[in-house]
């Protein structure tokens, strides 16, 4: 195939992808290496900005902990979203007169912005008019109808299970599609030897997932990292109980825009970066450790 | 000669009693599936009912039903809240995204998948590495 048609074809996206990803993302890591006045360009202080970063007050203890809060969220996805949804998924494909329904249930909240998501969630949970605490106390579970989003220690895990609640089409559509990719013979010849169902899936199944479960997995690492809009509407923009539900989005969003500094552009470059670079090498190592994995089962 | 051997007589009982552990997890799991799809749609659901009902309404008894329904919320959505603004705004970014992106990568991923070239793997790693950008870092430098 001529290399001109070969360029006819890649660069529109090449174009675009380099405009309004790459060019961006180089200017912006950029500024981080230089002091802003407002919007006006300064001198160049290097790595000042980082070290700022790591050593001035609000910095050096809102980040580790808001890294800590995307930990967690990561956390709570993988253990709760990857599981809950391949169990779905698994289900739905063998049943699969009812799998288009059950998947367009599960999948509603997924086409809902995750802001209005948020805002709603805040209205069902809250405490004076919520449903979900006057449902509780009408049937006499009074105990358990806390102030779910104003306690500190439950905000997180909230903000958790309603981002689970939120994706878990994610999951479910992608690993029946992968599911629906797999040989039936295998299955059929383990439950011919005996195996029951649960060591079908266990030991013939799952492994043939692994790719499936692996991208999954990178992707709601990189999700994980870059949350912004759910934990926004739920929070605002200081993590609202005391900082509890803060992540390195609303960091950034935070030291930007409320700021006030005027080197507010270039620490918050320097924010931007540092997460960056985070996201990029763990999902470069996360990767590469997947596909030699891959080759090692295949 | 008896016609079944010891072997095939305890392979047709592992195979009864797995018959019978798959029935009774049939009937749990199915169930699983429906509380699930209840849990996934009753929020939406109530969010829906509750925007038929005046906010006294919702202070007062939070699981009401709309039993006097009221479009009130919607025409003050539009009006004071100046939401078709955003509507169409939202309509408009959408339609065009969505045109642009399908048309460019369609484009660049029939070349990417069909042809061999020299860069091919380099562009296909530069594509998807996108995906792991920050959104705001793009953001960032058109402020």
């Amino acid at each position: 195939m001529p290399l001109g048609i070969i360029a006819l074809f890649v660069l529109p996206a090449l174009l675009l992808f380099g405009i309004f990803l790459l060019y961006p993302l180089l200017a912006a890591l950029s500024y981080s290496l230089f002091e802003w006045k407002g919007t006006s360009r300064g001198d160049f202080i290097g790595f000042a900005n980082f070290v700022t970063l790591a050593t001035d007050l609000p910095y050096r203890e809102a980040i580790p902990r808001a890294f800590l809060h995307n930990a967690l969220f990561f956390a709570g996805m993988i253990l709760l979203q990857n599981t809950v949804g391949l169990f779905f998924a698994y289900q739905l494909h063998k049943r699969p007169r009812i799998r288009r329904f059950f998947q367009t249930l599960y999948a509603m909240p997924y086409l809902v912005s995750p802001l209005v998501i948020g805002y709603l969630w805040t209205l069902l949970l809250s405490p004076s008019f919520g449903p979900i605490n006057a449902l509780l106390k009408r049937i006499g579970l009074e105990s358990l109808a806390l102030p779910w989003l104003g306690d500190p220690n439950l905000a997180l895990g909230i903000v958790i299970l309603i981002a689970v609640w939120q994706w878990i089409g994610f999951p479910v559509l992608l690993y029946g599609a992968a599911l629906g990719g797999l040989p039936e013979e295998t299955t059929q010849a383990a439950s011919i030897d005996g195996a029951s169902n649960w060591q079908a899936f266990r030991y013939v199944t799952l492994p043939l997932l692994l790719p499936a479960v692996g991208t999954v997995s990178v992707l709601t690492f990189i999700f994980s990292m870059e949350v912004f809009p759910l934990v926004y509407a739920i929070g605002g923009s200081t993590g609202s109980p005391a900082g509890a539900t803060d992540v390195m989005a609303l960091l950034f969003y935070r030291v930007s825009f409320q700021s006030g500094t005027p080197n507010a552009l270039g620490v918050s470059s320097a924010v931007a970066a540092v997460l960056f670079l985070v996201i990029f090498g763990t999902a470069m190592i996360a990767t590469r450790a997947l596909r030699s994995a891959e080759r090692r089962l295949s | 000669m008896s016609a079944s051997t010891l072997d095939e007589r305890r392979i047709d009982r592992m195979h009864r009693r797995n018959r019978a552990r798959a029935r009774l997890g049939n009937g749990t799991v199915h169930a699983v599936l429906w509380v699930y799809a209840a849990i996934a749609i009753v929020p939406l659901i109530v969010m829906v009912l509750n925007s038929f009902r005046t906010s006294k309404d919702l202070f007062s008894d939070p699981l009401g039903l709309p039993l006097s329904p009221t479009v009130q919320g919607y025409v003050k959505a539009w009006t004071d809240a100046s939401f078709a603004t955003y509507f169409f705004n939202s309509l408009f970014v959408t339609v065009t995204a969505v045109a642009l992106s399908t048309a460019v990568s369609v484009l660049a991923a029939y070349a990417l998948a069909r042809w061999k070239f020299r860069g091919a793997s380099l562009l296909e790693s530069l594509f998807i590495s996108g995906l792991m950008i920050p959104i705001m870092l793009a953001m960032l430098p058109m402020f």
